[in-house]
């Protein structure tokens, strides 16, 4: 009675608490172990932690980006179990009733076994954003009628040499001041199942089923808002989604291997279709004009149509055999259909677009199609086989092959708003390279087909392992058709079982263009290149209570043999044009290292300290040109360094055993960002007054010191007092301090960048100090 | 119809290397005549509660279904006859206790553990999962979570995690388990889907479409641009932009180049020179999204006036 009286006021409180926004625990993610992991024991049972918790007021919502941390009392967790010879049942809960809060566990019985899972994870992307227009439905972002007739006629009439930063800034001065204030956030709810049915068949088979619903705001949407004057205006993109999957899966099990079976089908649904802006300096829908200077016209609004609703089904057929030596035979083929038939949207919501036919484009009768109607196809093949033919000796092999294939029946297009959105119909012509009119509009296929054959030998407790992969890559519709991306590693493991541990790899490998086209050069992700891999990793126990870990990593790539530029008209070298020496352009070079040391010890069974300090340096280095006739105008190269250092800590000390418990956790990871950026100083780029981004006098570079620079901070404290056999009582603290600076940026700050107008909002620096108690009650 | 002799020769396979008495399923073990409590006497804290709470521990024969010998063991033990056959699996091999798990579990996700990189690199399944004892809530892992136990040796992808751009992994709502499948050796890096695309459109479907226009490099491989384990760059981008952008289009009309005109000074603004169209946006291609600014549906569109992402 006494348990049962306890667990109904611990219950009680949980229920009073459970409103939203009302219950929170320490922060998850930062420092603190997570108490709702304690393992239950014994045949029935769980456990219940209530919660307050204080912390500062933060603005930034990149303190609760993915998380929930509103004050006052709350469920942390929960669980409960129990275990009988017929029902195995589990139920844990955490941040019960919170933003992010999730369910877990499973219902197991003689029958049958059903586990499932419902997870909240809460997207905030900036808080208080300042946005000049008003939702006026989901989706629909208006201004008011007399303001935006203000502020386009008054455009009308300055002169473009007038449309100056000063004239905007004046212009629109009052309507930023009194812009409206939004958080962009959403949320995915995603819940899932699983039923496990063999436990009675002679085979294995279970059903599955997900449903995922996300709502609210993707993030900054809107873009380019195309008349006489074009601007960029970012609103907060709308978010009503829902995906569900529900598939089922059958194996046969023999003792000599299995065949297996799977089917999946997958639904999109897209609530959300479009988002509609008003154009700030276009108050009513006009055709465009350019010529005579100043342009008019345009449309009063623009509309982005969003992803269109999908599905693809996935079927898959396998089986593996099993013989002696620890031989293993696989194979699958899994073939996927993906669908796509939403119904088109006009061309434009401009209704002063006409056609050269003089039909409306903003008419769905315009419309070549009513809808795509698209298809893509994928096979993936795979086989297996491994085999250990001596003790020592371990074989493997692997064929694969994926191939998507785009089977939609595609249409010419003539005509379409694509060139000037939303202010003037464009002729399309096709070409032999585009033949559907765009470029885009190709259809795109691609198959990699790749086999791997590895050995390795045991010498004692060392292993030495050689690979070989060989890889055929084909495209259709892009510049490079067919390649192969061949390579090869070397790996050595050495595990003396007690004291001792080492895992070496070295891996080479060159991809290769072997038919295709390019004037400037290939894409990266087709362009030649070479990768060299190495990682080492030493574990060291040099006695029971001490470890040392150290790792080392590097990935080097390059991208060679890339073209000199060459000046182009019409798609071809033009008359007399020979390559610029030491011209190549686009990716150049990425190199990624990293090293790691890390040191745990417990020097008595009542302390526990772990530490650990990583450094990391990314690199790339790409190119671009430009030409004045045939000779070289300017060559702009841009290298890019993220230098990161990363500590960890990790202390447990147990005061007294099992009743005193101090946890301390501490992170910090800092990024060090450069862009060092180099313009030919013969270039027009170099011309002073209208390179402020080079400056003059630097010898033609500029470092950005403070791009992309960020630090996180963390530090936590955690005391636990076991009151009573069933009690713990935990008092914590944790801080956390986030920076974040960006030159390169600094602009979205800034409302308006000329007439780009983005959202100003608030997902920066934070100081924050949070402080929570909490009691838990085991039964 | 064109499976139909695949599958024939399928079943021939089987009838081959399985033989008739391989459709059968694998007969019951036999009864031992001791439990997994006459070992906890001796071993109480191998058969601890965490043990006792398993599956294994509802097994025939128990601890017999790992450990060789354990019935003589037993009876020497019993019988005062010293020690006898000492059935402990920490003098195997990685490969060998891994066998022992592969009895029973080289089934569904782990049917193709032998050709994992796991396996090739001697990690035994008792490197992270823990038989007697564990703290995770699922799959008796030897740490609270699964990324907690891959972060023991993938020390990179934890401190990507740690970047400002990041997966909410860190917060707990996914785990390394949620792309991965760690047993297999199917798939290249183990994703628990049969490309890097169909991976990502499990939680981001609506970039599957197909599209009216699609971004050849976007529907052949989101990692060209996108580093899923955490960067400094906003939406998980390898790269800033427009420098990402500027890997491939490399064709450098004007279109690319006008955004030289942006001031690095922190907050101040330059004011360019009037652009002949009375369009003073000369830095748009560098601040804010660069060319996402107007570029917007980059990851396919299906406007029909969408062939340049600008709609």
């Amino acid at each position: 009675m006494k348990r049962a009286s306890i667990l109904t006021t611990l219950l009680a409180m949980a229920s009073f608490v459970a409103i939203p926004a009302t219950a929170q625990e320490a922060l998850a993610g930062s420092s603190v172990k997570n108490p709702c992991t304690v393992s239950s024991t014994g045949s029935a049972g769980g456990q219940v932690t209530v919660g307050v918790l204080g912390a500062d007021d933060v603005g930034s919502s990149k303190f609760e980006e993915y998380r929930d941390v509103p004050e006052g009392v709350s469920v942390p967790c929960f669980s409960l179990f129990s275990r009988t010879d017929k029902v195995d049942f589990s139920l844990w809960g955490q941040n019960v009733s919170r933003d992010d809060q999730r369910y877990t566990g499973w219902f197991n019985t003689s029958a049958f076994d059903l586990s499932f899972d419902y997870n909240e994870i809460p997207h905030n992307m900036g808080n208080n954003a300042h946005v000049i227009l008003a939702e006026t439905a989901p989706g629909v972002w208006r201004m008011s009628d007399t303001l935006q007739r203000a502020i386009g006629t008054t455009v009308d009439a300055t002169s473009t040499a007038g449309r100056t930063v000063p004239f905007y800034d004046a212009l629109l001065a009052s309507t930023f001041d009194s812009a409206g204030l939004v958080d962009i956030s959403s949320a995915r709810k995603r819940g899932s199942a699983k039923l496990d049915l063999g436990k009675k068949l002679p085979f294995d088979l279970s059903l599955t089923y997900m449903r995922e619903l996300k709502s609210g705001y993707r993030g900054e949407d809107g873009g380019g808002v195309y008349s006489a004057v074009s601007s960029v205006v970012e609103v907060p993109g709308p978010l009503d989604e829902v995906t569900q999957d529900i598939g089922i899966q059958a194996a046969y099990r023999f003792d000599k291997g299995n065949v297996h079976a799977s089917f999946a089908r997958n639904l999109y649904d897209n609530r959300a279709e479009t988002l509609t802006v008003d154009n700030p300096f276009q108050w009513f829908d006009r055709p465009y004009v350019s010529t005579p200077a100043p342009a008019v016209g345009g449309g009063a609004s623009a509309r982005w149509i969003n992803a269109p609703d999908n599905e693809a089904n996935t079927t898959n057929l396998g089986f593996l055999l099993k013989f002696a030596k620890q031989t293993r035979i696989g194979g699958d083929l899994t073939l996927g259909k993906w669908t796509q038939d939403a119904p088109f949207y006009p061309y434009t919501i401009n209704t002063a677009v006409l056609t050269p036919g003089g039909a409306r484009a903003d008419a769905l009768s315009t419309l070549q199609q009513p809808s795509f109607d698209g298809k893509i196809d994928t096979t993936t093949i795979n086989f297996t086989f491994s085999s250990r033919p001596t003790q020592n000796l371990s074989l493997r092999a692997q064929f694969r092959s994926y191939d998507l294939s785009n089977k939609t029946d595609r249409y010419v297009i003539t005509g379409d708003v694509a060139g000037s959105p939303d202010r003037s119909w464009s002729v399309v012509t096709p070409t032999a390279a585009d033949p559907y009119g765009h470029a885009t509009a190709n259809v795109y296929d691609n198959k990699t087909t790749r086999f791997t054959a590895s050995a390795s030998y045991d010498i004692g407790a060392l292993t030495l392992e050689g690979q070989f992969r060989t890889a055929s890559l084909e495209r259709t519709s892009r510049e490079a058709t067919k390649g192969s991306d061949d390579g090869f590693a070397v790996n050595a493991v050495y595990h003396a079982k007690d004291w001792l541990g080492l895992r070496a790899t070295y891996d080479q490998a060159k991809r290769k263009v072997d038919e295709g086209e390019t004037l400037y050069g290939f894409q990266s992700d087709e362009a030649e290149r070479e990768t060299k891999r190495t990682t080492l990793d030493l574990e060291l126990n040099p006695v029971d209570s001490l470890s040392l870990t150290f790792a080392y990593s590097r990935r080097d790539v390059q991208y060679p043999n890339r073209p000199d530029r060459i000046a182009v008209t019409s798609g071809a070298p033009s008359p007399g044009a020979q390559p610029i020496p030491n011209t190549p352009s686009g990716l150049l070079e990425a190199k990624y290292d990293s090293f790691t040391a890390e040191v745990g010890w417990t020097p008595n069974p009542r302390v526990e300290l772990n530490a650990f300090y990583t450094w990391e340096q990314d690199d790339t280095v790409n190119q671009w040109s430009t030409t004045t006739g045939v000779t070289l105008n300017n060559l702009l190269n841009y290298a890019g360094t993220d230098q990161t250092d990363t500590f960890g800590l990790d202390a447990s000390f147990h005061l007294k055993p099992d009743v005193w418990k101090l946890g301390v956790h501490a992170t910090q990871q800092k990024v060090d960002g450069l862009m060092d950026i180099t313009a030919r100083e013969a270039g027009s780029f170099y011309t002073p007054g209208r390179t402020t981004l080079i400056p003059a006098g630097q010898g033609g570079a500029a470092d950005i010191d403070d791009w992309d620079d960020t630090t996180l901070t963390t530090f936590a404290a955690q005391l636990d007092y076991a009151v009573a056999k069933a009690w713990t009582l935990t008092a914590g603290y944790v801080y956390e301090k986030y920076e974040f600076k960006d030159a390169y940026t600094a602009g979205n700050l800034l409302m308006p960048q000329t007439v780009l107008i983005f959202m100003k909002s608030n997902r920066g620096d934070y100081d924050a100090n949070v402080l929570y108690a909490r009691l838990s009650y085991q039964f | 119809m064109r499976f139909i002799r695949p599958v024939v020769g399928l079943a021939g396979l089987l009838l081959l290397f399985g033989g008739p008495r391989a459709f059968g399923q694998a007969p019951p073990p036999t009864p031992a005549t001791w439990t997994a409590s006459d070992c906890q006497t001796c071993h109480d804290k191998a058969v601890g509660p965490a043990f006792a709470a398993s599956k294994h521990a509802k097994l025939e024969q128990s601890c017999g279904n790992c450990h060789a010998n354990v019935a003589d063991h037993f009876q020497n033990q019993s019988s005062g006859d010293g020690k006898g056959p000492v059935p402990t699996l920490k003098k195997l091999s990685a490969n060998e206790i891994s066998n022992v798990c592969l009895k029973c579990h080289e089934k569904a996700g782990q049917a193709n553990y032998s050709m994992s990189m796991h396996a090739r690199r001697n990690v035994a399944c008792t490197e992270c999962h823990g038989v007697h004892d564990y703290k995770s809530v699922r799959a008796q892992l030897k740490t609270t979570s699964d990324t907690e136990t891959c972060f023991e040796c993938h020390k990179p992808e934890r401190a990507k995690s740690m970047r400002t751009s990041h997966h909410p992994v860190r917060e707990g709502k996914m785990g390394c388990a949620s792309c991965h499948n760690p047993h297999d050796g199917a798939r290249p890096k183990m994703i628990k889907a049969e490309s890097v695309n169909e991976l990502c459109y499990t939680c981001h479907a609506e970039k599957r479409g197909p599209f009216l226009f699609e971004h050849a490099p976007v529907r052949e491989d989101c990692v060209s641009c996108h580093e899923p384990h955490g960067t400094n760059h906003k939406r998980l981008l390898v790269q800033k932009l427009p420098n990402l952008c500027w890997n491939c289009h490399l064709t450098g009309s004007g279109h690319f180049g006008s955004g030289d005109n942006y001031s690095t000074e922190l907050g101040a603004r330059v004011a360019p020179s009037p652009s002949p169209s009375g369009y003073p946006t000369a830095n748009s291609r560098f601040v804010e999204k660069a060319c996402k600014n107007c570029h917007v549906n980059l990851h396919g569109s299906n406007s029909p006036s969408g062939a340049y992402f600008v709609r």
